[in-house]
C-alpha cells in the first residue's frame, strides 16, 4: 500500500482548481460590471469532476532529466459564457448579487476542500507517529 | 491560475473605477469652467471599459480556454455639444448674451459616481475572497 492509497488527495485536487477557475471568473465578471455589452462568464466544474467520461488537460511540466517527474498541473476546466441579454440597458448582464452569492458559496468550498486535504494529512501523520501524535 | 493572478484581475476592476471616480470629480470640479487651454468650454471626459483578454494572438490556438483578465478603461471626451445659457454679465459671453458652459450634468454624474463607488467595493470584496482563500491555502498541512 502506497502513500496514496486512495485518489481523495487527487479528486481535492482537482475540486480546489475548479473553484480556482470560478473564483477567477467571478472576479473578471465583477470587474466588468460596468463594462457595455460585457457577458459574463461561468465555470461548472462539479459537472465536469462527475463527468466520467472527463479528459484532464495534461500540461506536463518540463523536465530536465529523465529520472525527474512530471506533475499534471493546471487541470483546464471549460469556461462557457452566459449570452442571455439581461436586465440592463447596456447589454452587460452581469448580476453583482448573483456573483457575490457565487463567490461566497465558492470560498466555503474551497475552505472544505482544503480543511479535507488537512485531515487527510493529519491522519497520516497520526499514524506514521504510531498513534502517539 | 494561481490566486495572485486572480487579485490581479480584481486589481484592474479597482483601477478602472478609480478612474473613472477620477473623471467623475475632474468633471464636476470644472463645472463651471468656460476657458480651457484647447480654446472654448471645458469638455466632459468619460472612462469607456473594455474587457481584457490575456493573450488575445493566441485565443484561436485553444478556443476552449478562459482568457479573462479583468478589465482596461480609456478616457474619451463626450463631443456633446456645449451648453449655451444666457447671462450677459458673463465676461466669457458672446453678442447674444449666451455663454457655452460644459457639457456637465450634474446629476448624471453624482449617479455614476454612486456606480463607480459600488462596483469599487465590489472588487474589493472579490479581492479580500481571493486573499482569504490564498491564506487558507498556506495552512495546508498544518492541520
Amino acid at each position: 500500500m502506497g502513500f496514496e492509497v486512495d485518489n481523495t488527495f487527487r479528486v481535492i485536487e482537482a475540486s480546489l482548481n475548479g473553484s480556482l477557475a470560478r473564483q477567477k471568473v467571478i472576479a473578471h465578471n465583477v470587474s466588468n460590471i460596468n463594462t457595455p455589452g460585457f457577458k459574463r462568464f461561468l465555470v461548472d466544474f462539479e459537472e465536469q469532476l462527475a463527468n466520467p467520461q472527463r479528459k484532464p488537460a495534461q500540461l506536463p511540466l518540463k523536465v530536465t532529466r529523465a529520472r525527474h517527474i512530471s506533475i499534471p498541473v493546471n487541470e483546464d476546466f471549460a469556461v462557457t459564457r452566459d449570452l442571455s441579454p439581461g436586465l440592463r440597458a447596456d447589454g452587460n448582464n452581469v448580476n453583482l448579487e448573483q456573483e457575490m452569492s457565487l463567490m461566497v458559496k465558492n470560498n466555503v468550498y474551497f475552505n472544505a476542500a482544503l480543511n479535507q486535504i488537512n485531515k487527510k494529512i493529519a491522519v497520516r501523520k497520526y499514524v506514521l507517529s504510531d498513534g502517539r501524535g | 491560475m494561481s490566486l495572485l493572478s486572480i487579485m490581479d484581475v480584481s486589481a484592474s476592476g479597482l483601477n478602472c473605477e478609480k478612474l473613472r471616480m477620477e473623471l467623475i470629480a475632474q468633471n464636476i470640479a470644472n463645472i463651471e469652467t468656460t476657458k480651457t487651454s484647447a480654446g472654448g468650454p471645458y469638455r466632459r471626459q468619460v472612462a469607456v471599459f473594455k474587457e481584457t483578454l490575456r493573450n488575445e494572438l493566441n485565443r484561436s490556438a485553444n478556443p476552449g480556454k478562459f482568457m479573462g483578465a479583468g478589465v482596461q478603461a480609456k478616457i474619451v471626451t463626450d463631443n456633446a455639444p456645449a451648453l449655451m445659457v444666457y447671462d450677459p454679465q458673463h465676461p466669457d459671453a458672446g453678442q447674444d448674451g449666451m455663454v457655452a458652459k460644459p457639457n456637465i450634468n450634474l446629476a448624471n454624474e453624482i449617479v455614476d459616481s454612486i456606480t463607480a463607488s459600488r462596483a469599487y467595493g465590489a472588487n474589493v470584496t472579490v479581492f479580500n475572497a481571493t486573499k482569504s482563500m490564498a491564506l487558507k491555502a498556506l495552512t495546508v498541512g498544518r492541520g
